[in-house]
């Protein structure tokens, strides 16, 4: 089959490998129908996510259509149309029965070392890194899918695949970041990054209830979509002082909640964005943190900064000291995708949202490699590229 | 990894007659915080152990290295002690165990990996048990490598399962060398239990041990580049764009 590989920072090439095969009885083979560029997938392209091995395979939003079951997997049979969480989780430990499928114990095949990096591992993850398992990603033709009987989510026939691909990762993602902001009547909620996680998150606060969103960003396209499609306030952070603007905006108060869609590889313009620049190019810090330094310092007392941006290592000058005065809530991590896919699956199906409006690119899989370098350079005011190798 | 703080008297202390009864003896020994040391080595590597040819006839009392190690199983005491007692299981979670065969209710035999072909094999009997609760057990005379081990299955707080709590002591064959070289090789005998002990929570908790052992990958053998196409960045729709690709797709 054909398969995106990772080859190196900046390097990732379209290769002919061998199919994939069931090898655990909780298994399935899916054939790919559509799958996409995650903005995580950049921090793996620019080199940010250790472990990485060349020959890998990236890709961790896919869906398609099962071709082969294991001999556990009873829920799912041949034909099934199915959307697979990027989380791997074995639905049966202390974490999965508690909804927290992105922490499950049992999924990670390298647990050990994601437990000397961060103490303890979270789940197996698709394409993302051999500390998170090392499972072969979904940018391919086909893939493997571990634990099937618990993750992937069949799809009515009345759908199309860019109506629901993105259940897979960033519509969960960004839901989870807005509904970790615990949001009440009257809230003010502030976003910053306009990437694909970024317009989910504020389309997720408008429908969870918040008076006002403000995205936050400096590419105009995004902006835009940010405006047209969900109605969001806007704030390009080359043209005005974020702090200024949001408290002038809010009265004096600060946002009730800020959401850090941007994660480890946040640029800007101020003293402190270049300054990290600066440490993470010497490697005395791994990750650059902008958008969350500003998000606290501008977040209202008592109010939430909710992180979906990934992070993957230490953050410098972390301003603890604003967090603790204010006494601000601090809510994170991996999505717990199995968690949110049937309740957004039916907002979806009642038109509440159509996740396809994030999509700029449509490439073949055979592309993969300039559909990289053009999501990484922001060109062509691109947010999403999702890829099908039916195309090719 | 510790020196262990057994001595001889508080191992033969503990000493019960292999075809001993489940009595009150043992429910005392069992209370006894040396009882927690045992067997079992299975795992511990042992790559040095085919040196076995160095083992000195003197080390009768596994002391040497001490392990201990910890891990919350979400099955109930009675489900762990009845899957671990069954002792043909033991190979599906450690690594390094070959077989082990069980001659009667006390005795059994073991037989784990060495460097190469090599295989480093000894009898073992359970000198402890108590249903439900622990299982110790020790090798016996002219052991490959002298080893003693217990596994104590202590029922958790709600919803936490069972705590299974694993004590392993061993004799390597060239003392506390043949630990330091097998840490060198990689071995490091703590990190090989914690690693078994999570393939047995995966196997009773999710019914498989995750793996990507056979899985694709472009380090594959046969694996070969694609050599890139016409490049092309476009928007639109899926049909429009099929089109614009035929140049590329033919390329191919």
């Amino acid at each position: 089959m054909k398969a995106v590989c990772w080859n190196g920072k900046h390097d990732v090439q379209v290769m002919r490998v061998p199919d994939p095969s069931i090898i655990n009885p909780r298994d399935a083979i899916i054939k790919i129908t559509t799958t996409a560029i995650c903005g995580s997938d950049l921090h793996l392209y620019d080199g940010y996510i250790p472990t990485m091995e060349k020959g890998d395979i990236l890709g961790h939003e896919f869906m398609g259509e099962v071709v082969e079951v294991g001999s556990s997997v009873k829920n799912l049979k041949k034909g099934d149309r199915v959307v697979v969480p990027f989380t791997i989780a074995c639905g049966k430990c202390f974490f999965c029965k508690r909804d927290l499928w992105s922490a499950c114990d049992n999924s990670n095949s390298n647990a050990a070392t994601a437990e000397v990096l961060y103490g303890f591992s979270g789940s197996g993850l698709f394409g993302y890194s051999h500390m998170m398992g090392g499972y072969a990603g979904g940018q391919a033709e086909y893939v493997r899918v571990p634990f099937a009987d618990v993750g992937p989510l069949p799809i009515p026939d009345e759908l199309s695949d860019e109506q629901v691909l993105f259940l897979s990762d960033i519509f969960p993602t960004g839901y989870m970041a807005a509904e970790n902001c615990n949001i009440q009547p009257g809230d003010t909620v502030a976003v910053w990054g306009c990437g694909p996680v970024g317009q989910f998150a504020i389309k997720s606060a408008f429908l969870l209830g918040a008076e006002r969103v403000v995205a936050i960003d400096d590419v105009p396209g995004r902006l835009r979509v940010a405006a047209e499609e969900s109605h969001a306030e806007t704030l390009n952070f080359n043209d005005q002082d974020i702090y200024e603007k949001l408290t002038e905006m809010t009265g004096g108060m600060g946002p009730d909640s800020c959401i850090d869609a941007v994660g480890l590889e946040a640029h800007g313009t101020t003293i402190d964005a270049i300054y990290d620049r600066a440490k993470t190019a010497l490697y005395l810090a791994t990750d650059r943190s902008h958008a969350l330094r500003q998000a606290i310092h501008v977040c209202r007392k008592g109010g939430t900064v909710s992180v979906p941006g990934v992070y993957g290592g230490f953050l410098d000058k972390f301003p603890f000291g604003a967090a603790f005065s204010k006494g601000l809530t601090f809510k994170m991590g991996q999505t717990n995708v199995h968690k949110y896919l049937r309740p957004l699956l039916k907002i979806i199906q009642d038109g509440k949202i159509d996740p396809s409006f994030v999509i700029t690119h449509r490439l073949s899989l055979n592309e993969a490699a300039s559909g990289y370098s053009t999501f990484k350079q922001e060109k062509d005011d691109c947010i999403k590229i999702v890829m099908k190798p039916e195309l090719n | 990894m510790n020196e262990t703080p057994l001595t001889q008297e508080s191992i033969d202390g503990q000493n019960i007659e292999s075809s001993g009864k489940n009595d009150g003896l043992f429910a005392k020994a069992a209370k006894h915080p040396f009882v927690t040391t045992g067997a079992i080595l299975a795992s511990a590597g042992f790559a040095y152990a085919a040196v076995k040819t160095i083992q000195s006839a003197a080390d009768t009392i596994a002391r040497e290295v001490h392990i201990e190690t910890s891990i919350a199983i979400d099955k109930s005491p009675a489900e762990l002690y009845r899957f671990w007692r069954d002792f043909k299981n033991l190979p599906l979670f450690m690594s390094n165990l070959e077989s082990v065969t069980e001659s009667d209710r006390w005795k059994s035999h073991w037989v784990a990996k060495g460097i190469g072909a090599a295989r480093v094999e000894w009898d073992a009997e359970i000198y402890n048990e108590i249903e439900n609760e622990l299982i110790a057990w020790r090798s016996l005379e002219n052991a490959d490598v002298v080893n003693a081990g217990s596994v104590r299955f202590q029922k958790a707080p709600a919803g936490r399962g069972t705590y299974v709590r694993v004590t392993m002591n061993y004799n390597p064959p060239a003392g506390k060398l043949g630990a330091t070289l097998a840490q060198l090789l990689g071995a490091e005998p703590t990190q090989l239990i914690k690693e078994d002990l999570r393939r047995l929570k995966q196997i009773l908790e999710a019914g498989e041990v995750a793996t990507i052992a056979g899985q694709s990958s472009g380090r594959a053998e046969e694996a070969e580049p694609i050599l890139p196409e016409v490049k092309v960045a476009t928007m639109g729709h899926p049909e429009e764009h099929k089109e614009q690709l035929s140049v590329g797709a033919a390329a191919n």
